[in-house]
């Protein structure tokens, strides 16, 4: 990256990456719906299931402190979606992280890295407005949930305890709200969705609560006339994720190397036919504006399939 | 052989018995080989993995044996078992439980009928 291109990135000090490896973990639980990155407001039929995997990588490696950290995260998030009218609809969501991190220290490239399950995600949401109109539908749906602290916060290797950052769970219960709206129509789909998560504290570690604005237009690529019967169709996406982290505390002091604003740009595709969808995309981070020398990400890979049952 | 008045009248009245048991057998069974036919247009329906729900819903309908769904004019071609019907508020309360609206409800036609001893 030249230095013109990062003339608009401001450098702080430094911070492990806590900040982008929880942001990845709240913007990828909260996407069982027809946006890749996000939640949709597009209903779950009564008594029908939903069942998501996605998978995620996150590749960061443009480190500004001077300690050429290099930070690798792999996600297998696993939804399963329920309606339990045509209005409330149940989701959880269950991870599989494996997270590494390299790093020079005082002349020496330390890797430390852990798997295993993280924390489980359960949320509802619940349709507040509808109006379907022949061929339309715009929906307003807030929703509200909690993450709980399902994975290991405590791992160790022979540098000692694993940085609360790079641990598989946060070992706090988080909850979170929202609200997302949706107007599709046969040949496109808006949506956009606010949420808050408020971090709460574990292991005398809180991380920043963060804030999200996300947006998403698809365009229906294939077929361009639509056929008789219900025909499979093939979408350009085109998605946004702004995403603010206050600071992390750390035993009640502030980390002033941690947390900060982002803004992602993911272009992708989705297949979607009655019984299954196949998707995938990449998050760009455009605007990096972050706290210190946090590391930057260079992008995130998304892929996965959805089925209904 | 000429029969007798008495034995005329049984036999007339055996033909006469076994021929309203003939007519009327064929009209409870042609009743029965009938299947109806609906058509319904759902508001909100715009794409194809919203469809499954409604076909989830209906599924559960007592009768309901195959629907065909277009998703250009939202309209919904259903068909009931011999025998069986569908009423409006039912439809409508099915289609609202998948999400959508139900925009008009009409019976089309009679459908095909099977043929006895099949």
């Amino acid at each position: 990256m030249d230095p013109v291109s990062r003339s608009f990135v401001k450098r702080r000090s430094w911070a492990i990456g806590a900040c982008f490896v929880l942001l990845l973990l709240f913007v990828s639980e909260e996407s069982p719906g027809a946006p890749i990155t996000f939640n949709t407001a597009l209903p779950v039929a009564e008594d029908e299931f939903i069942f998501r995997e996605q998978f995620v990588f996150d590749r960061s490696g443009d480190d500004p402190s001077g300690a050429n950290r290099d930070r690798e995260v792999f996600s297998a998030l696993s939804v399963l979606g329920y309606g339990v009218t045509s209005d409330f609809a149940l989701f959880g969501v269950l991870p599989y992280v494996d997270k590494s991190l390299e790093v020079t220290s005082m002349g020496e490239r330390q890797s430390r890295d852990t798997n295993g399950l993280g924390d489980v995600t359960l949320f509802g949401r619940y349709t507040v407005f509808i109006d379907n109109i022949p061929g339309r539908t715009f929906r307003i749906a807030p929703f509200a949930g909690v993450e709980l602290p399902t994975g290991e916060d405590d791992a160790t290797d022979r540098f000692g305890r694993l940085p609360a950052s790079i641990q598989a769970g946060s070992g706090s219960v988080d909850p979170f709200a929202g609200v997302v709206a949706t107007y599709q129509a046969l040949d496109f789909q808006l949506d956009t969705s606010v949420s808050y998560k408020a971090n709460t504290r574990a292991n005398n570690f809180e991380f920043g609560d963060v804030a999200q604005f996300d947006a998403s237009i698809q365009y229906r690529l294939w077929p361009s006339a639509l056929e008789s019967g219900v025909p499979g169709f093939l979408y350009g996406v085109l998605e946004g994720n702004l995403i603010h982290q206050n600071k992390n505390q750390s035993n009640g002091n502030k980390d002033p190397n941690s947390g900060g604003t982002t803004l992602f740009f993911a272009p992708g595709l989705q297949y979607v036919t009655k019984r299954w969808i196949a998707e995938g995309g990449v998050q760009i981070p455009v605007v990096q504006d972050l706290n210190g020398t946090a590391l930057e990400e260079d992008y995130i890979v998304r892929f996965g399939f959805r089925f209904n049952f | 052989m000429k029969l007798s008045l008495a034995k005329s009248t049984f036999i007339a009245k055996i033909l006469g018995v076994v021929f309203l048991a003939l007519f009327f057998g064929a009209v409870v069974v042609s009743a029965q080989e009938v299947k109806l036919v609906y058509k319904i247009h759902v508001d909100g329906l715009s794409c194809p993995f919203c469809t499954y729900g409604i076909e989830k819903r209906f599924s559960k309908v007592k009768g309901m044996e195959g629907m065909d769904i277009e998703l250009k004019t939202g309209a919904i071609v259903i068909t009931m078992a011999a025998g069986t019907t569908l009423d409006e508020m039912t439809a409508r309360k099915t289609v609202e439980a998948a999400g959508f609206t139900l925009r008009d409800f009409k019976q089309v036609q009679e459908g095909a009928k099977e043929k006895s001893g099949e």
